[in-house]
């Protein structure tokens, strides 16, 4: 990591959480109607039980307010774009009350209008939806992607279905109509039952590095369902799920599929071909081999300099640093796709309606 | 305007066209009476270094090489089977009925009467002509 590379020009992180504060409460944008069901606990959700003994946040940053994130993240890395990933409101779809998880999702979003988007023109939001509940999920699209600076869907890897299931088709509809991409985050892994496709892991390392099985579980649905033949103009982003498992699930889908197409008769070119044209992923925590050429190698394998957006996951402990977190090796103009090029392109019908910052 | 055509559906428009036409070639290879093949049964027959596979298939015959071009596999050892057209989101459109044959080793489908596969745009298994004189001989033209 010691040979200079350049500072990058211009960069959209994908991943950057902000949080209700004390003083900012979510519940502050909750209906007073609301107000006794609040009293009863009904908003509560089930959690994976795995705990960072360590902590979850970076140590050396606060991160708790917009100015914090400001002065930490955003000016020290010259970020252009920071889509935000609200904490933890990204997973009110698990809300034991689906009528709750409604409601909370409509009051986080305008929690994150009014404490971000219209605070700094760098801040890009993300919409809080119950995909538990998909046609109430589908209003709540089309309300709050109004807002120009929503950018995305934001849904957690738990659910009660793969997300190619068709039960999801009400929010595909509305994505794809406010031409909002469809976004998956970890974190609540094992809510419902396994984080694993086997059992439940012993340790918050076991579950951490496990989380990847969601993601690919997600892919190889959303692709063979034949969810993009359905909805031509919806992508997806995988954000913070890892990018290493991508060429086993496109090369094992591209063999299968010569033999099992007739299972799928709507899949219409093979597997691969809707992965590249439809599903993004971001990059922290970034794969770091041992021998960085494998990691150019791994960066050719998933066409990179399509599919691959930054994303440091601020402030969370196993954030990466935009200039260092890729070494030296790779393609300067790969660099490029993958701090700008391949979000901006992903955004861009929302972006180009901005004024650049 | 429409969508250009995905790589399976370039497959199933090649296959939906038929048997290319075939010119009698220089060579014909003596199959053996009609009788001697079943409906939906296969003759090998050899040539040189290579088989060829002579199937019957609604009363048509079919003579396609006997050659994966997967890995390799004894490809007329498959089975014929109809398959499933491409077709919107939860529709199922029963599509070359019977004549769909699908290589013993790893499933690959190829449409028997033009040899094309129906899994991407190129893949392909080389066919070839056939005919029964009037003594209801049947004859593989190369």
């Amino acid at each position: 990591m010691s040979d200079p590379v350049p500072k990058p020009r211009r960069i959209i992180d994908c991943d950057v959480h902000c949080n209700p504060m004390p003083d900012n409460p979510i519940e502050r944008f909750l209906p007073d109607s609301y107000r006794t069901a609040l009293e009863q606990h009904m908003v509560s959700r089930p959690g994976p039980g795995y705990v960072n003994p360590f902590g979850v946040n970076r140590r050396d940053a606060a991160h708790e307010r917009p100015e914090d994130i400001e002065r930490e993240h955003l000016d020290r890395y010259s970020i252009t774009y920071a889509v935000l990933q609200p904490q933890p409101s990204m997973y009110l779809s698990l809300n034991h009350s689906i009528d709750l998880g409604n409601a909370m999702c409509r009051a986080a979003n305008e929690w994150l209008v009014a404490t971000y988007l219209d605070r700094d023109p760098r801040y890009l939001g993300s919409v809080c939806v119950n995909a538990n509940d998909p046609p109430a999920a589908a209003a709540e699209i089309r309300r709050a992607g109004a807002h120009p600076r929503m950018v995305q869907v934001i849904v957690p890897g738990e659910a009660s279905f793969l997300y190619g299931h068709r039960f999801y088709h009400p929010i595909y509809e509305a994505c794809e109509e406010m031409d909002l991409v469809f976004a998956l985050h970890p974190g609540s892994e094992g809510s419902y039952g396994s984080s694993t496709a086997v059992g439940r892991p012993s340790t918050y390392f076991e579950w951490h590095v496990s989380l990847s099985q969601t993601f690919m579980a997600h892919a190889a649905s959303l692709v063979l369902e034949g969810t993009f033949e359905k909805f031509p103009g919806l992508r997806v982003l995988l954000a913070e799920g890892g990018i290493g498992w991508l060429p086993h699930l496109l090369w094992r889908m591209d063999k299968d599929f010569k033999a099992l197409r007739s299972t799928t008769p709507w899949l219409k070119q093979e597997p691969s071909a809707y992965v590249f044209e439809h599903i993004r992923l971001t990059t922290q925590p970034i794969e770091e081999p041992e021998n960085p050429n494998h990691f150019v190698a791994l960066l050719e394998m998933i066409r990179a300099e399509k599919t691959l957006c930054f994303s440091s996951d601020f402030p969370h402990w196993d954030f990466d640093d935009p200039v260092r977190a890729f070494g030296s090796k790779i393609p300067d103009a790969t660099r490029e796709r993958i701090l700008w090029g391949n979000a901006a392109d992903l955004y861009r019908k929302r972006l180009a309606a901005l004024k650049t910052p | 305007m429409t969508a250009p055509k995905k790589s399976v559906e370039i497959a199933f428009a090649v296959a939906a066209e038929g048997a290319s036409p075939k010119v009698a070639g220089r060579e014909s290879i003596r199959v053996g009476h009609r009788s001697e093949i079943a409906e939906g049964a296969c003759k090998i027959i050899e040539h040189g270094s290579i088989t060829i596979g002579v199937f019957l298939v609604e009363g048509v015959f079919h003579a396609i090489r006997n050659y994966c071009p997967h890995q390799g596999a004894p490809l007329c050892q498959g089975t014929l089977h109809t398959t499933y057209e491409p077709a919107a989101v939860g529709e199922f459109r029963p599509a070359l009925p019977g004549r769909v044959l699908r290589c013993p080793w790893h499933g690959w489908e190829f449409d028997l009467a033009t040899g094309k596969g129906l899994y991407d745009a190129k893949g392909r298994v080389k066919t070839y002509a056939t005919r029964v004189d009037a003594d209801g001989i049947v004859f593989v033209d190369l």
